[in-house]
């Protein structure tokens, strides 16, 4: 088992998550896309995570998907982001990835 | 960070209703995978690639556990009509799929969340048992506008 401060999404498996509130942040990130081998510039959401699969963590969730991101923002302006815990299914497959996003 | 601003308008949307529709509702799953997985339907269709099922994978805007009932929502800004003909198509595709087998017993309930009526969709969707919810906001209006739809 690999120990690491942040959590990373599996495939087709959902990922339990509850956030801090208000530790939404985005910032500028530059990276090397691992096919083309170039330098890209976007960016990345941060949060920090209070809770993984049911169990009281300190770490750090970020993403540079911009799809997931948009998906979260709704969330995080409406509070549901933080008043819920947040189940995240990546589907991955290129430009048609998809994230399941569950509240409850 | 939005994307495309008629995606995000559109998860708005669906988000804005649930909230004002559902605040005690169990759960919701918002662009919920429906259907068996693509490796089984590959297996049940060899003669199509599993990259066509995992590609083209159905997805509803949200699925809401709510007072004992299951309910299956898609929502439509602009071609109301659209909605029903995926609804249709998702309602089978509910019992198939894994992550809402614990609700199997709950009644099904179609939505289909439109900003403004339309009486020649509220038939064909009373004649499918689809309840049709006008759930309006200014926000929308504006938008519909723009367009020259309203």
């Amino acid at each position: 088992m690999v120990l690491a401060n942040y959590v990373k999404l599996e495939p087709e498996k959902e990922k339990v998550m509850r956030f801090v509130p208000a530790s939404w942040a985005v910032v500028p990130h530059t990276w090397k896309d691992p096919k083309t081998g170039r330098l890209k510039t976007g960016r990345r959401l941060s949060l920090d995570v209070l809770e993984e699969d049911y169990l009281p963590v300190s770490k750090g969730f970020s993403t540079l998907s911009e799809k997931l991101a948009a998906r979260l923002e709704i969330a995080h302006l409406n509070g549901d982001l933080y008043r819920y815990r947040v189940g995240i299914k990546w589907t991955p497959n290129d430009l048609a990835t998809e994230y399941q996003v569950r509240y409850f | 960070m939005s994307r495309k601003p008629s995606e995000q308008r559109h998860r708005r949307y669906v988000q804005e209703y649930v909230n004002e529709t559902f605040p005690d509702r169990d759960f919701v799953i918002y662009n919920c995978a429906l259907g068996p997985p693509p490796e089984a339907l590959t297996r049940a269709h060899p003669e199509i690639p599993l990259s066509h099922f995992q590609k083209w994978r159905f997805y509803a805007d949200a699925v809401v556990g709510w007072r004992e009932l299951l309910i299956l929502i898609e929502v439509k800004l602009r071609e109301a009509s659209e909605g029903i003909g995926k609804l249709l198509q998702y309602q089978p595709l509910v019992k198939q799929t894994d992550e809402l087998a614990p609700y199997a017993g709950r009644p099904l309930q179609l939505r289909l969340v439109v900003p403004r009526p339309d009486p020649r969709v509220l038939q064909v969707a009373a004649t499918h048992d689809i309840i049709l919810a006008i759930f309006y906001k200014p926000w929308v209006g504006e938008y519909l506008r723009e367009l020259g739809l309203m």
